[in-house]
C-alpha cells in the first residue's frame, strides 16, 4: 500500500514539475511587448494592424525581396546586420542605397559573409540575441531545418530585433520551418509607371501566411500593389 | 659582500643544448632503433659527407666531416639519412615554444641551443636544481639527448652546458669564476659572437688553455695581446657585463600560468582551469587600469606539444565573461590529446580601460550583459562573431572617392575603437543597390544601332523584353591608371526594365563600334572595331 501512494506521489510531483517547466518554457515562448515597423503603406499597414512585429521573424520571398527587406530597414534606426552567403556574387551597394532614398543605411549596415548555412544561422542568432542590432537579415544558402528556425525564433523573441528571411534565390517554397514566421510576403516587381519624366517603380506586395493574423482568414492570401 | 645599488633579484638563465638534435630527430621520425649507430650527412662536392653522428657513432671513432665512406668502413653497420636543417631548426622553435612553460624569455642561441631566462621563475618549480632536472627529464622522454646549466650569467650557462658537467647549477655569480675556470677557452667564443679564431688559437700557442689560466693575467696585457674581444667575453661569462639574450616574443607583465599535477583533458577542467587564470588577469588588469585587446591562451599538452588560441576584441576588455565567451569559442579547436599539464594566459596587447562618468559599462560586463549602451553591445557581439569568422567576413560598407562604380564601395572594420564620423556617399544619380562583383556577360537577341539600348537579352536563359531604358550614361577610365577591368575603355550604362518590371543596370564594353558621346575613350581596344557586336554585361540589380 505504501509503496503504491509513494510511486503515485513520485508520479504527481514530476508531473508539476514537468507542467511547471512547460509554462516557462511558454512564457519564454512568448514574444514580450515589442514595437512594430509600419510598412509606410496605409493598406498593408491596416491589415497587419500597425505594421511588422519586432522580435519576430518575417520570410519574404519574390524577385523584389532585397528592395522589400531594404526599404523596411531604412525605417528602422540602429545598426543592422546583414547576413548572406559567402558565395553570394551581389554585394548591397552604398551610393545605389543613398539614392535609393535609405539615407544612413549604408552607414548602419554590417554585412557578415557565412561560410555555409549552419555558420549563418549562428551569425544571426547570436546577434538576434545580442540585442545591439535593430534588424537582422538572413539571406540563406539553403532552406533553414527546423531546429535553426526554432533557435532563430527564440532568439528574435529576446532580442526584440526585426528578423528578416529573405528567399529570394530559393524559388517558392518556404524557407524558415513550418509555423515559425510570423508573416510571409511574396514580393514582386511590376511594371514600373511614368509620370513625366520620372519612373516610379512598383511592386506587388503579397501576403502569403499571418500568424495569428486579424480578419479575413478565409481569403487567404492578401495582395496589394504599391509604390516602391 | 658587495653590496650592489640595484638591490634586484638574483638573475639565473638556464641554458639546454641538444647535442645530437639531427639524429635524435631522424631516429624519432624514422623509428630507428635506438642500437643503431645513425648518422645524418649532407652533399659536399661530389662526395656525401657526415654532418651529425649521434653518440654510439661518436663512441665508434665516426665525427662531423668524414666522409660516408670512411665512416662505412669503420662500422659497416651505419644507417646514413640526409640532414634537413630546416626540420632541425622548426623541432628548434618548437622546443622553444615547449619551454614557454618555464619563463616567458626564451631565446633560440643557436642551431641546436636555448637559453632561458629563469629569473624568479625557479620558486615555481621547487627550486633551482628541481627546476633544471624537471626540463630535463621532461625532454629526455621525448627521446632528446640534452645537457642543462644553470647559471648567473646566459654566457656561463651554455658554456657549462656545453663543457661542464651534467646539470650543473652555480646559481650565485660570485661561484662563476670556479665553476669556469676549467672550462677550455674555446667558451668564450659562446658568449662573444664576434671572437676570432686567431685569437684562440693564439691563447692555445701561448699555453693559456683553460678559463682559469686567464683569470690571473692582467686585463690590459690580455686585451692588447688577443683583442678586446677577449676581454669582454671573459666579463660577460663571468657576469660581470651585461649579456642580453634576444627572447622569441616580445613580452608582456600580464602572463599567468596554471601548471596540474595530473594532465587534464575534460573541457569541464579546462574551463575551471581557464577562468581562475582569467579572474588573476582580470584583477591585475584592474589594478593597472587597463582592459586587454589581445588574448593567448598556450596548453602545453603532456606529449611535449604546444598549442595556442588568439582572441582579439574590438575595444579594451578586462570583464571575465565576455573574454571567457571569446575563449570558449576557439576552446573547440584546442585538442586536449593525452592531456594538458600547463596553460599560460598572456595578454601580449593591452589599452587604457576608458571609464564611462559612472562606471556603468563595467558593472554590466562583470554582469555578464557585454554592456548597457548599444555602442557596447554591438562591440561585444562583433568581437563574437569576427573571432569565429575572421575580421575579414564582419565589415561595413564604406565610400571611396572613385569615379568607377566597382571601386566606389569598399570595406571597413565593424567596430573601431574610436567613433567614425559618418561617410561622405556620392549623390550619383541612377546607381543600383545590388552589385555585381564580376559583370555577367548578357546575350544580344538582336543588334542595337550604335547608342540604342538593348531591347532583348538573355540572361541565365531567360529572356528578357526592356521596356523602359534610361541612359546611357558614359563612365570612362581614369587614363592614367590600369584597371584589368576597364582595359577596354569607356563603358555606357542604361538602367533598364523588363516587361515584368524588374530593373537591371547593364552596360555596353568598350567604345566598339560608333561612340555615343564625343569622346572615342583611349582607344586601348582598337582590334575590338572588326568584332561585330559589341559586348553586354549584367552589372547591377534594383
Amino acid at each position: 500500500m505504501r509503496l503504491e501512494e509513494a510511486r503515485e506521489d513520485r508520479r504527481r510531483s514530476a508531473l508539476d514539475k514537468a507542467r511547471g517547466l512547460v509554462r516557462r518554457i511558454e512564457a519564454r515562448d512568448r514574444p514580450r511587448c515589442h514595437r512594430s515597423v509600419a510598412l509606410g503603406w496605409e493598406e498593408p499597414d491596416a491589415a497587419l494592424g500597425g505594421g511588422l512585429g519586432l522580435g519576430m521573424l518575417h520570410e519574404i520571398g519574390g524577385r523584389a525581396a532585397t528592395g522589400f527587406a531594404l526599404r523596411l530597414l531604412a525605417r528602422l534606426r540602429g545598426a543592422v546586420l546583414w547576413c548572406h552567403p559567402a558565395s553570394q556574387k551581389t554585394i548591397l551597394y552604398g551610393p545605389g542605397l543613398v539614392q535609393a532614398g535609405h539615407g544612413d543605411l549604408p552607414d548602419r549596415l554590417i554585412i557578415a559573409r557565412a561560410r555555409n548555412g549552419s555558420e549563418g544561422c549562428w551569425i544571426v542568432e547570436e546577434a538576434l540575441r545580442s540585442e545591439a542590432f535593430a534588424a537582422v537579415v538572413l539571406d540563406p544558402a539553403d532552406p533553414v531545418g527546423l531546429i535553426p528556425s526554432r533557435r532563430l525564433h527564440l532568439a528574435a523573441g529576446r532580442g526584440g530585433a526585426l528578423g528578416l528571411i529573405l528567399r529570394e534565390g530559393q524559388g517558392h517554397g518556404a524557407v524558415l520551418a513550418p509555423g515559425i514566421a510570423a508573416t510571409r510576403w511574396q514580393v514582386d516587381p511590376v511594371p514600373s509607371i511614368r509620370k513625366a519624366a520620372t519612373i516610379h517603380p512598383h511592386w506587388n506586395l503579397v501576403l502569403q501566411r499571418q500568424r495569428g493574423g486579424s480578419g479575413d482568414r478565409s481569403g487567404g492570401e492578401r495582395c496589394w500593389s504599391v509604390p516602391a | 659582500m658587495t653590496t650592489a645599488p640595484l638591490a634586484r633579484l638574483n638573475a639565473l638563465y638556464l641554458a639546454l643544448w641538444f647535442p645530437c638534435l639531427s639524429t635524435d630527430r631522424l631516429r624519432r621520425e624514422k623509428q630507428i632503433n635506438a642500437d643503431r649507430a645513425l648518422v645524418a650527412t649532407r652533399r659536399a662536392g661530389s662526395g656525401v659527407v657526415l654532418a651529425a653522428v649521434d653518440a654510439l657513432a661518436a663512441s665508434e671513432g665516426l665525427a662531423p666531416g668524414m666522409t660516408l665512406a670512411s665512416a662505412r668502413a669503420i662500422h659497416p653497420d651505419l644507417r646514413a639519412e640526409p640532414l634537413d636543417p630546416a626540420a632541425d631548426a622548426a623541432l628548434v622553435q618548437r622546443l622553444a615554444d615547449w619551454c614557454d612553460r618555464y619563463s616567458p624569455l626564451v631565446a633560440v642561441a643557436g642551431s641546436d641551443r636555448l637559453v632561458i631566462e629563469a629569473t624568479g621563475c625557479t620558486h615555481l618549480f621547487g627550486g633551482e636544481k628541481a627546476m633544471l632536472t624537471d626540463a630535463r627529464d621532461r625532454l629526455c622522454r621525448t627521446g632528446l639527448s640534452v645537457r642543462a646549466a644553470l647559471a648567473a650569467s646566459p654566457g656561463a650557462a651554455i658554456a657549462l652546458a656545453l663543457h661542464g658537467s651534467q646539470d650543473c647549477v652555480v646559481s650565485e655569480r660570485r661561484g662563476l669564476s670556479t665553476a669556469l675556470a676549467d672550462l677550455p677557452v674555446s667558451a668564450l667564443a659562446l658568449a662573444e659572437g664576434a671572437m676570432d679564431r686567431e685569437a684562440l688559437t693564439g691563447m692555445h700557442r701561448v699555453g693559456l688553455h683553460h678559463l682559469g689560466d686567464l683569470y690571473q693575467l692582467p686585463r690590459a696585457a690580455l686585451a692588447t695581446r688577443f683583442g678586446p674581444a677577449v676581454v669582454s667575453a671573459l666579463d660577460r661569462l663571468l657576469g660581470q657585463a651585461s649579456h642580453p639574450i634576444a627572447p622569441r616574443r616580445p613580452t608582456t607583465p600580464y602572463r599567468f600560468r596554471l601548471a596540474f599535477a595530473d594532465p587534464i583533458g575534460l573541457r569541464s577542467d579546462i574551463d575551471a582551469a581557464l577562468v581562475q587564470l582569467l579572474l588573476d588577469l582580470s584583477q591585475q588588469l584592474q589594478e593597472k587600469a587597463m582592459g586587454c585587446r589581445r588574448l593567448t591562451l598556450t596548453a602545453c599538452r603532456a606529449d611535449g606539444t604546444v598549442q595556442e588560441i588568439t582572441i582579439g576584441t574590438s575595444r579594451p576588455v578586462r570583464a571575465v565573461p565576455p573574454l571567457m565567451r571569446l575563449l570558449a569559442e576557439k576552446l573547440e579547436s584546442l585538442d586536449p590529446g593525452f592531456g594538458i599539464d600547463c596553460l599560460i594566459l598572456t595578454a601580449p596587447i593591452v589599452e587604457p580601460f576608458e571609464h564611462d562618468q559612472i562606471d556603468s559599462r563595467a558593472l554590466a560586463e562583470e554582469s555578464g550583459t557585454g554592456g548597457t549602451t548599444a555602442d557596447d553591445r554591438l562591440a561585444s557581439v562583433c568581437d563574437r562573431l569576427i573571432n569565429r569568422l575572421g575580421g575579414e567576413n564582419l565589415f561595413r560598407l564604406a565610400p571611396v572617392d572613385s569615379r568607377l562604380p566597382d571601386t566606389a564601395q569598399g570595406q571597413r572594420p565593424a567596430v573601431s575603437s574610436r567613433r567614425d564620423p559618418a561617410s561622405d556617399w556620392p549623390r550619383t544619380v541612377g546607381r543600383p543597390t545590388r552589385l555585381l562583383g564580376q559583370p555577367i556577360p548578357l546575350v544580344p537577341l538582336h543588334a542595337p544601332r550604335p547608342g540604342d539600348p538593348l531591347v532583348r537579352f538573355r540572361l541565365r536563359g531567360r529572356e528578357h523584353r526592356v521596356r523602359i531604358a534610361q541612359g546611357p550614361e558614359r563612365i570612362a577610365p581614369d587614363w592614367w591608371r590600369r584597371d584589368a577591368a576597364w582595359v577596354a575603355g569607356a563603358r555606357d550604362y542604361w538602367q533598364v526594365e523588363d516587361e515584368a518590371g524588374q530593373r537591371f543596370w547593364i552596360y555596353r564594353d568598350g567604345t566598339a563600334g560608333a561612340p555615343a558621346g564625343s569622346d572615342s575613350g583611349s582607344g586601348v581596344e582598337s582590334g575590338k572595331a572588326d568584332t561585330p557586336r559589341p559586348h553586354w554585361f549584367l552589372h547591377g540589380l534594383w
